[in-house]
């Protein structure tokens, strides 16, 4: 039997147009390729690679779950990395979906003009990462920035900001939000706001209900699914921070900003500990993988799909 | 009555159009203050207390960044590798979309579903491996690694990319392919004739999107370009503000603001032309995730 015979059988029993097969997969191969290569074989090699200690200089040998055990019984700096990490996700995930979704609903206010406001505020989250951090590093430079000097003209005496142990993650914090507030979520809110059928809001209108009813019993429910997307994609990126503290405080100082991302980053390309990022890498995933199934579980009670059955 | 209500809808719209100043002005007063700092002279630049304006505006500072840094190095390894990976991940996406979209066989919609997952992939489990697999191949800085992925619908927003085009494509109706199959017409006459026309949106939106995150991309860049003539700019701006922290040179810092400026004009030009299709494009892809 050739290859494409076996691409023929549809599942229904009815034998396929073989040229049709065929092109199929010769126009999805790159693809398929690609994935073998690049997706699946690093996948399962890390998850060899994390059974092993590998510095590049000798062969992997093999230590069996030790990276795993050192990481959760031993290493400080794991429990340290997760609980920057955790903090980080748990100030910045419900702001940024809470704060687009706000940002959406006044920007799809029918007002002339309010597509310019829109472009505006998508700005800051076009601006290339590297641009932000120095400017904002520079905004709240102790010496020279603007933000200490406004501060001082209220009466505040402002902290070192990036430099300081406690408000480190703040600032990281803060900046994630500038540059998220008004991006893609709001974005998608606004795309989903739209898509709401407006004789459901007349329905509301004509039992007597006010603009809190409609949101309330209207617009939140619809808008539930991209509710759902945004959190599980924001909670996903949010794990894996990497670029925004790497640049601007190296994931200090006092490890106050030392995200999960940077110590995976550091144990595998400053350290040379291969075997064990690995590890700390499908940690990561294992924790993202639960994260999302839960979250799957639970939206069943909270997500309204239409076309579903009450 | 009607008096109450125009009366109200006024003070509706007073109300948007304050709030939103208020945030808009927020939100850009610091890439404002960006701007009108790269034109400051280095001593405005670090003045106490600081000003806003500068006087005089030394426009100059966009000619001698070029002189004084190695700015358009930086410039010209983004554009190396922003040009191929565009011109490779709409090609090989589309086509990919379009073997997706438009045949039927065993197996396609798990192995969809197969390449929708591996966007959940974190980029740190495949990272070492991938890392590995390029250095066997002494393509350690080189842009190639950055480069190849997107050729194999794989990388950064790869299948993103192949998933927009293929929810894209499915919109489209199957009379035009059918009428020019009858006409005789193979499938990539097809691809090229028919789909690919009616998709500009689609490759006007990816296309942006991919340049936007290829030009800002720094994790790759990191791993694998590693010395100072392969840079990225946004791995030469932080190489400049890495050095201009354990030196504060003075001549440098507002040149570094005048980069700064410089690394983003690209992708805001692009964004501000091209916002509608962009806008169109992602909620397409997001809404249907």
């Amino acid at each position: 039997m050739g290859k494409t015979e076996l691409f023929l059988k549809h599942k229904s029993g009815k034998v396929l147009n073989r040229s049709e097969a065929r092109w199929g997969i010769i126009l999805i191969s790159p693809w398929l390729i690609g994935f073998l290569t690049l997706n699946l074989f690093p996948m399962l090699a890390s998850l060899f690679l994390s059974l092993n200690e590998y510095n590049l200089l000798s062969s992997p040998s093999f230590i069996g779950f030790k990276n795993y055990i050192d990481a959760i019984l031993h290493k400080e700096l794991f429990w340290k990395a997760l609980k920057v990490t955790g903090v980080y996700t748990v100030f910045m995930v419900p702001v940024n979906v809470t704060g687009s979704l706000l940002f959406a609903l006044l920007l799809n206010k029918e007002v002339k003009g309010i597509k310019v406001y829109r472009t505006l505020l998508f700005l800051p989250s076009i601006v290339p990462l590297i641009a932000t951090v120095l400017i904002w590093w520079t905004l709240l430079n102790p010496v020279y920035g603007p933000v200490n000097y406004h501060l001082a003209k209220l009466g505040i005496s402002g902290p070192i900001w990036l430099s300081d142990s406690s408000w480190a993650l703040p600032s990281i914090i803060f900046i994630s939000l500038w540059i998220g507030l008004g991006g893609i979520g709001c974005m998608m809110f606004l795309a989903g706001l739209q898509s709401i059928p407006v004789n459901l809001y007349e329905v509301v209108e004509i039992d007597g209900g006010n603009a809190w009813h409609k949101f309330i019993h209207i617009t939140l429910p619809m808008l539930s699914p991209t509710i759902f997307f945004m959190l599980v994609i924001n909670i996903i990126l949010s794990f894996q921070n990497f670029a925004l503290p790497y640049i601007a405080t190296q994931g200090g100082p006092s490890y106050a900003t030392f995200f999960y991302g940077i110590y995976i980053y550091r144990e595998a390309f400053s350290n040379f500990r291969m075997g064990y990022a690995s590890a700390l890498a499908w940690i990561l995933f294992t924790i993202l993988i639960l994260l999302t199934y839960y979250q799957l579980k639970a939206s069943k009670r909270w997500v309204y799909y239409e076309g579903e059955k009450i | 009555m009607a008096l109450g209500n125009r009366l109200r809808s006024w003070l509706n719209k007073v109300l948007v159009y304050s709030i939103a100043s208020f945030l808009v002005v927020l939100f850009l007063m610091p890439v404002l203050w960006a701007v009108l700092s790269s034109l400051k002279t280095a001593e405005q630049f670090m003045e106490y207390p600081p000003r806003f304006f500068p006087s005089p505006y030394v426009w100059s500072n966009y000619i001698r960044v070029w002189e004084l840094t190695p700015l358009a190095i930086y410039f010209r390894n983004s554009l190396f590798i922003a040009v191929p990976v565009l011109l490779g991940r709409l090609t090989v996406s589309s086509l990919v979309a379009y073997g997706f979209a438009r045949f039927r066989f065993k197996g396609r919609n798990f192995l969809f579903i197969i390449m929708l997952s591996t966007m959940m992939l974190p980029q740190v489990v495949t990272m070492v491996p991938q890392f590995l697999i390029f250095k066997s191949m002494g393509l350690i800085n080189s842009i190639l690694p950055l480069v190849i992925p997107a050729f194999f619908g794989v990388g950064l927003g790869g299948p993103f990319t192949i998933f927009v085009f293929r929810q894209f494509f499915m919109t489209l109706p199957l009379d035009l392919d059918e009428a020019a199959r009858i006409d005789g017409a193979g499938p990539l006459l097809i691809y090229w004739k028919i789909i690919v026309p009616l998709s500009r949106p689609a490759f006007a939106a990816l296309g942006i999107f991919t340049f936007f995150i290829t030009w800002n991309d720094y994790l790759g860049p990191l791993i694998y370009l590693r010395t100072e003539q392969t840079y990225t700019l946004p791995l030469g701006l932080a190489s400049f503000l890495y050095y201009s922290r354990l030196t504060p040179s003075e001549p440098i810092l507002n040149l570094l603001m005048v980069a700064t400026v410089i690394t983003a004009l690209p992708v805001i030009t692009i964004f501000v032309i091209g916002q509608k299709y962009y806008v169109k494009g992602m909620t397409l892809g997001g809404m249907k995730g």
